[in-house]
């Protein structure tokens, strides 16, 4: 399609998969490009081996798959993959590049801007045509208290990272036969500076891939609380999630914050158990399909983004309701 | 001698910002596309605070280094400064021009990496992961690129091992990560390294007496045509409070139990449990 404008789709190979925000992003480029007539092409980086992923993206749509292979791509290194990601970006010549906010993305995004020397917007949640036909990001600012929208340029090709959280569910995705289009990353002379010495491999499903999250926080008065918020979340099939509070605090792991510097979450439900609702948490839940707020204070913000409420003390209703959920797993 | 530089934004007090977000009290301006920062207080970014303490504990374990504060424009410089310098810092450089208005986070990337080529280069630069106002996080990984640096991202702890080598451990949503980098290189710190140490009386006073040295965009050879040449590239064309949904149930009932089955029955309609 000569002449057509090109949404290029950065995505990396993570542990042989590609992560589900990776579609979000691609149904989020695809409405864009639907009002665009733009096409949407993607470029995977990871290790040999990696174009095998192309065909998941060929199943929502994306026929043009770009891979670059190296063994400099085998760990998740802002670095390597930005080169390599750059030289796709050369190959393929888009008007706008949207790099997937993963941890990777987060750090690859304005690496690549400053080796583009073009724009960069972080955090967008939303990417739309404004009425004069220039493409807008939309992006919470202010740990969320404030959304802000930014004109991106298409020439040069702006970079935006896009956050998944807007929850793009894409129904109307048609498979394609696609193609894969290798890239000669041109890292075989790359010297790599950072060594990973130690990496924590958690097992098991992810926060943010949790269809159910059960978040603690300080409201649940004591650490020794948080043991109803985990029973809560295993009985419901979910994940433990906590705020920021609390882990700062000790109470539960960084690793099950939810929020503007720890997990964005989009589950089906999610509850928010002693949880006011501080601007940086709201940013990391609040797309979730249904939200249920626990709290004494019926002020606090969480409940203006909460489908259902109870201000009951959370230490009396959380028992009385992992009964509930239990005679409901019986059936009885 | 190690150098290490430290870049600072001064932000809103994200304190006071959060509660005015709270009862709703944030205000706007359409014109200018930002928010009224009248009773809002302004300073030295936290991450950015504890970016000048990871420097300083450093110091504390016996690395010998210089710890330069770099920060660009700002409406109350000063304060920013003299915190930096209770905090610990030797020096600090506030970049000031005219030229510098507008400018978008690569040139603003550009302005700091030209200030620290000027300076004579760091062997260390740190910063907050992001700035609490715009949460964007991009200073840190373009001030690297621009520098050929390698960037190390959201660190909670930051130690030398030779003073070529940084032994780094980064907070990630899968747990922590450790990871040994050759300098010069990045380190952008997170709030879990914790909060920076409270200054003395004494330090406080030394402040004080201490003031940064204004550098211009010709002092540092930054070339000011940048900042016009990138200022479309990706601008604000619009500022709203967030919509809330504002249609929250609160489930009302005699007793936990009755609450618990009721809350229960609603999610089990919304085929959500």
């Amino acid at each position: 399609m000569v002449g057509s404008k090109l949404i290029l789709v950065v995505a990396q190979n993570d542990n042989g998969r590609l992560a589900p925000v990776v579609f979000d992003t691609v149904a989020a480029a695809r409405k864009l490009a639907e009002g665009t007539g733009s096409a949407v092409a993607a470029v995977i980086t990871g290790p040999s081996g990696s174009q095998a992923l192309a065909q998941e993206l060929w199943g929502v749509g994306v026929s043009d798959v770009y891979v670059a292979e190296h063994t400099a791509l085998d760990e998740p290194k802002p670095e390597s993959h930005t080169l390599a990601t750059l030289a796709a970006v050369r190959q393929a010549n888009p008007s706008l590049v949207v790099v997937v906010q993963s941890l990777l993305g987060r750090d690859l995004a304005p690496y690549l801007a400053a080796k583009m020397d073009t724009g960069i917007l972080m955090n967008a949640t939303e990417l739309r045509q404004n009425s004069s036909g220039a493409i807008e990001a939309v992006c919470p600012i202010y740990g969320g208290g404030v959304l802000a929208v930014y004109e991106l340029s298409e020439s040069p090709p702006s970079v935006v990272g896009f956050q998944s959280g807007a929850r793009n569910t894409d129904e109307s995705s048609n498979p394609v036969d696609g193609r894969v289009i290798s890239v000669d990353s041109g890292l075989d002379d790359f010297r790599d500076r950072v060594k990973i010495v130690e990496r924590s491999s958690t097992s098991g499903p992810l926060l943010n891939e949790a269809r159910v999250v059960v978040s603690g926080g300080v409201g649940i008065g004591d650490p020794s609380n948080y043991r109803y918020i985990e029973e809560l979340a295993e009985l419901l099939g979910g994940l433990p999630g906590a705020s920021r509070a609390i882990v700062d605090l000790g109470w539960a792991t960084k690793a099950q914050q939810v929020g503007l510097t720890g997990t964005i979450v989009v589950p089906d439900l999610y509850m928010a158990i002693g949880i006011s609702g501080a601007s940086q948490h709201l940013f990391g839940m609040s797309s979730s399909k249904v939200i249920v707020a626990v709290n004494t204070d019926p002020a606090a913000p969480i409940f203006s983004y909460a489908r259902y409420g109870v201000t009951m003390n959370c230490l009396e209703f959380l028992p009385a309701f992992i009964e509930e959920c239990k005679k409901i797993q019986t059936g009885s | 001698m190690l150098r290490i530089v430290v870049l600072a934004k001064e932000v809103p007090d994200s304190y006071i910002l959060d509660a005015f977000a709270f009862s709703g009290r944030l205000q706007l301006n359409p014109e200018t596309k930002t928010i009224q920062t009248e009773g809002i207080a302004t300073g030295m970014n936290a991450y950015d605070e504890q970016a000048v303490e990871a420097a300083m504990r450093l110091r504390d374990a016996g690395v010998e280094c210089t710890i330069q504060v770099l920060s660009v424009g700002g409406i109350a410089p000063a304060r920013l400064f003299q915190r930096a310098f209770a905090l610990g810092a030797d020096e600090g450089y506030h970049l000031v021009d005219e030229g510098f208005e507008g400018a978008d986070s690569l040139s603003f990337a550009h302005i700091l990496a030209s200030a620290i080529g000027h300076l004579g280069g760091a062997d260390l630069i740190l910063c907050g992961r992001q700035g609490s106002d715009y949460d964007q996080g991009v200073v840190g990984p373009t001030v690297a690129a621009l520098l050929d640096m390698p960037c190390i991202s959201i660190a909670r702890d930051v130690q030398l091992t030779s003073p070529e080598v940084a032994r780094v451990i980064r907070v990630t949503p899968q747990g922590e990560e450790i990871v040994e980098v050759e300098l010069p290189s990045v380190v952008t710190i997170s709030n879990e390294l914790g909060p920076p140490r409270y200054p003395t009386a004494m330090a406080n006073f030394a402040a004080r007496r201490k003031q940064p040295t204004a550098l211009t965009a010709s002092d540092i050879g930054f070339d000011t045509n940048r900042v016009a040449t990138s200022l479309a590239r990706v601008s604000k064309s619009g500022i709203a409070i967030p919509q809330r949904q504002g249609t929250c149930e609160i489930i009302e009932g005699d007793n936990p139990n009755e609450i618990a089955t009721k809350l229960a029955q609603a999610l089990r309609s919304d085929g959500v449990i």
